[in-house]
């Protein structure tokens, strides 16, 4: 499917893709890809939202969590560019939710896929491929694998990117036209806020060592716990987040109380 | 000795952040990381060969004695290089580096402490709108803070042996490092939420139980996971496009449903 792009259209795409190889710079645990995603995104929101207050909220926007795989980034990059475009037509048509909830419901499968096809098999196939070209230390080896493996992750990152966008404003204008725009965004809440659940069964860790002694026997507070329901610590403590991030505690007094927290505590020994 | 070390821990810095500027996982695979070390330290035949060992080794097709060191990137930097220096055998290089392993994985996660501490610049920069800003505080957080702590471990590990790292390592609060560790796994959880709160609603909040217990529980993928919400989401759609009609016809004259 080849659909031709204007030049300004392939020069923002192009912009976004560079700042898209920027998604591993500088992870953090509370945003972890968000940084890179943000950056290539700047070339579009800049493209669409004149208005500077629209640029700032949608930059704000995509502050948000955002972890998968590097090819996948492309994907919902583009897709979230061609979202943006057509939000920035008709700012009901399109809240600025909806993008995070199609971000939040991809980037969990996408990941996996991705994981899968690429990093656990493509990088196999060219490393088995190199490791046998390095035999008497040519540096052959090395490069093959550096340029192959390398290369074919670019490029299909590439190749997704731009074919999100195009798919993406295809398929949004079609989507209002058929009323499939409603399933899709329910579909997408609720895909969103299960795959959250999803990354807070992975992602967020808390595990309780103190072990307080109690008529001269060592009780372990996390073997209790487990015994409720493993790993349930994590789910209350993204519920204590949520709560307070929805009664409009901020973000950075957030963290420093919970940086904090954890030292105190690591401190007193009970984590 | 103190020049080597400044060659290698230049070749890791560089190798480390060239990928952090490329996408991830491809120059710093053990095969091109090792081999960056043997060019920087003359020997390139070394490098290529410790590459595509280590590489086999931790793509587990070829196996190792004993436990491996966790962090490939240093393990192979630093076995590549005592192999060269020392004209050592690989398992000897990866012993060497074994201790390194397990002080790298703690400096692993404080290199997400650092980008934590900055998280509410990020975030003012970005309310702010300030995007040239941005994008330059995260290339020198890049360049700086990401790997910081693992420069400072690998070149004291070769001008001053490993025995002086593990000295230092030893003197810092045990407390304080487990701390960070710990705040890295309950920050997540400030990213989700963030995430939760914009875009949740009231009927598709619960669903993140649903995904906790699907994923934490019965070990689903996300994939999986998603597909099964995706059945229900939609179930739940005509439901409500069902309820509407009937609604729509209770308003219009009750006399129809009878």
């Amino acid at each position: 499917m080849t659909t031709k792009l204007t030049r300004a259209e392939k020069s923002m795409l192009n912009k976004s893709f560079i700042g898209s190889c920027l998604s591993f710079a500088f992870t953090s645990n509370i945003t972890a890809l968000a940084k890179g995603f943000a950056i290539s995104m700047i070339p579009a929101l800049r493209e669409y939202y004149k208005d500077e207050d629209d640029f700032k909220e949608a930059f704000t926007r995509h502050q948000e969590f955002f972890n998968t795989n590097t090819v996948s980034t492309g994907l919902i990059t583009g897709l979230a560019i061609s979202m943006e475009k057509k939000r920035a037509e008709n700012k009901e048509k399109i809240p600025g939710d909806s993008i995070s909830k199609i971000k939040a419901s991809l980037m969990g499968p996408l990941a996996g896929v991705g994981d899968s096809f690429f990093f656990n098999g493509v990088r196999i196939i060219v490393a088995g491929i190199a490791i046998g070209m390095s035999t008497d230390g040519n540096i052959m080896g090395p490069l093959f694998f550096a340029l192959v493996y390398g290369g074919i992750v670019l490029a299909s990152k590439y190749y997704l990117l731009v074919q999100g966008y195009i798919y993406g404003t295809k398929f949004i204008d079609k989507a209002f036209e058929s009323g499939l725009i409603q399933i899709i965004t329910k579909v997408a809440a609720i895909v969103g806020m299960t795959m959250a659940g999803v990354m807070v069964a992975s992602s967020v860790k808390f595990n309780i060592v103190w072990e307080p002694m109690v008529n001269g026997a060592a009780v372990s507070i996390q073997g209790i716990l487990d015994t409720i329901a493993p790993g349930i610590m994590s789910l209350v403590i993204w519920y204590v987040v949520f709560r307070a991030l929805k009664n409009k505690v901020s973000p950075t007094k957030l963290i420093l109380i919970i940086m904090g927290a954890c030292l105190v505590l690591s401190f007193f020994g009970i984590v | 000795m103190v020049t080597t070390a400044l060659v290698v821990t230049l070749t890791y810095w560089l190798v480390n952040t060239l990928d952090s500027f490329l996408g991830n996982q491809t120059v710093t695979r053990p095969i091109v990381m090792a081999t960056a070390v043997g060019i920087a330290l003359g020997d390139l035949k070394t490098g290529v060969l410790m590459g595509a060992a280590l590489e086999s080794i931790y793509m587990g097709i070829q196996g190792i004695g004993g436990a491996l060191p966790s962090d490939f990137r240093t393990s192979s930097v630093i076995a590549t290089a005592f192999v060269i220096l020392s004209s050592a055998d690989i398992e000897t290089g990866l012993a060497l580096a074994m201790p390194i392993g397990a002080l790298m994985a703690t400096a692993n996660t404080l290199r997400k402490t650092f980008a934590d501490l900055l998280q509410p610049y990020f975030n003012k920069l970005a309310e702010q709108g300030k995007a040239k800003e941005y994008v330059w505080a995260t290339l020198i957080g890049t360049a700086t803070l990401q790997y910081g702590v693992q420069v400072i471990i690998i070149f004291m590990s070769i001008a001053f042996g490993v025995e002086a790292i593990e000295a230092a390592m030893n003197a810092l609060p045990v407390w304080a490092i487990n701390g960070f560790n710990v705040s890295g796994g309950v920050l997540v959880a400030v990213g989700i939420g963030m995430l939760s709160t914009s875009i949740w609603s009231k009927e598709s909040g619960i669903f993140v139980v649903f995904g906790f217990i699907l994923a934490k529980y019965l070990g689903l993928s996300p994939l999986i996971s998603a597909a099964l919400a995706m059945v229900i989401a939609v179930t739940i759609y005509f439901r409500e496009v069902h309820m509407n009609e009937l609604e729509a016809k209770i308003e219009n004259g009750g006399n129809e449903l009878l």
